[in-house]
């Protein structure tokens, strides 16, 4: 590795950040974020990186490699593309878990459908990087970001969109590790290679299991439906549990019945200082909904607004007999979506509009 | 995740092996970080110390230390790290 390496990645940065000057962001976090990452790059470009030693080589190409990223998000985040309803749902489900104001959620959105997906550098790289940017260039990176990757297509198909909650659970036992934890706990430590495939197969599940879990918390059983859709038959592989396995677990908590994983998650949980995983929303009976009027539902909290995405599913999934049956099915599924979306909306600026005493 | 663990390891070494490289040169930046790392990895080897509450700020370096020096912590004198002790940490990491 020599300084060639850093060389192509500032030739690169250069062209990224020419491009993106003139984004304008929805907010003033992600102006500063990116008037930030510009700095640490100019520094990195004028200094003598020719005469970097290996390691300090190693080092700036992951720093300059966070500074890459993070532009590409930022980039997909200016004002007229972020999914602004969706964001604001997950940011909510968000701070229940991570009591910090220094995140700024960002989106990339991915030309490959059921490309959903959540990203962030954890607290342990955020605070290497800075410490390193801080001592050698005076320089610092004051927020993390969050960043999630959804499909362009699928943006506003708030049907599908319930994956991201099951995302933001797997963001957050990344963050909190949780599944890794368990492993540890009862397998030991050792090097990644030394675990047998099958501890490896367990672990791996625990953190499907976790983010399944995190989801139906807010969003009751929606996930699930949708996996009944789209990997109705999975048995179980080296990745994923099976889909009825999936299932089964988030029925059990659900229904409050015992379950061993259920139970371990929680122990693991309580015993790292998290609260155990609970019922976080609230239902809204599909009967009296608002929706039967055409109109979007009128929230009153934020366990309402999680079980938003239930409701929504719960219209879909009987439109052969509500309200929606006359409807073809294009205009049921916009219908149900746009929906949705103007309850999200209406609870969000509400919110805004009580928070600035408005 | 196996995969985003090696992947987490690419990313977060250089950073460690700078500050360790520092310290065995007499350069103590970044010293007390490292310090409070091993402290806590010599607390869960000697099972004074609960996995469930590891500091997630140094939750990376710990786990390390922990998967792939383990009889090496057991030697470490938390009150008294020795600069061979950094070394031999260094040496894991690299």
């Amino acid at each position: 590795m020599n300084y060639k390496i850093i060389e192509l990645q500032i030739l690169q940065l250069e062209e990224s950040f020419s491009k993106s000057r003139s984004n304008i962001y929805s907010d003033k976090k992600k102006e500063t974020h990116f008037k930030e990452l510009f700095n640490i790059f100019n520094t990195i470009k004028n200094c003598n990186y020719f005469s970097f030693s290996e390691t300090d080589i190693k080092l700036h190409f992951q720093i300059l490699n966070y500074i890459f990223k993070g532009l590409e998000f930022l980039d997909n985040s200016t004002l007229n593309v972020i999914p602004y309803e969706i964001v604001s749902c997950l940011q909510i489900a968000l701070e229940d878990w991570i009591k910090s104001d220094n995140f700024i959620i960002v989106t990339s959105l991915s030309n490959r459908n059921l490309d959903f997906s959540f990203e962030s550098e954890n607290v342990e790289i955020f605070n290497n990087i800075n410490a390193e940017v801080s001592s050698r260039y005076d320089l610092k990176i004051t927020n993390r970001l969050i960043k999630i990757v959804l499909p362009k297509a699928l943006s506003r198909d708030y049907l599908s969109i319930v994956v991201l909650y099951h995302e933001l659970g797997h963001f957050i036992d990344t963050e909190i590790h949780i599944s890794e934890k368990i492993l540890y706990s009862k397998y030991g430590f050792k090097p990644a290679h030394l675990y047998t495939q099958s501890q490896l197969q367990e672990f791996r599940h625990f953190m499907e299991y976790f983010a399944d879990l995190f989801a139906a918390q807010y969003i009751n059983n929606a996930s699930s439906l949708f996996l009944g859709y789209i990997a109705h038959d999975s048995l179980d592989s080296h990745t994923h549990p099976s889909t009825k396995s999936r299932i089964s677990i988030v029925e059990d908590f659900l229904n409050n019945t015992y379950n061993i994983k259920v139970d371990v998650i929680n122990s693991a949980l309580k015993s790292s200082g998290y609260e155990p995983f609970k019922i976080r929303h609230k239902k809204i009976d599909i009967k009296k909904s608002d929706f039967q009027n055409l109109i979007p539902q009128q929230i009153k909290t934020k366990e309402e607004l999680h079980y938003i995405f239930k409701l929504g599913w719960d219209f879909w999934d009987t439109s052969e007999i509500n309200f929606l049956k006359n409807f073809d099915a294009r205009q049921k599924y916009n219908v149900i979506n746009n929906l949705v979306e103007k309850s999200i909306s209406n609870y969000i600026i509400k919110q805004k509009w009580q928070q600035t005493g408005i | 995740m196996y995969l985003a663990q090696l992947s987490t390891f690419q990313s977060q070494v250089p950073f460690y092996i700078t500050i360790l490289e520092n310290i065995v040169k007499g350069n103590n930046k970044g010293k007390s970080v490292i310090d409070l790392a091993i402290c806590e990895a010599i607390d869960v080897a000697k099972g004074s110390k609960n996995i469930f509450t590891i500091d997630n700020n140094h939750y990376f370096l710990i786990t390390t230390l922990l998967s792939k020096y383990n009889e090496g912590l057991l030697k470490i004198d938390s009150k008294n790290i020795k600069s061979e002790n950094y070394s031999e940490i260094l040496d894991v990491l690299k």
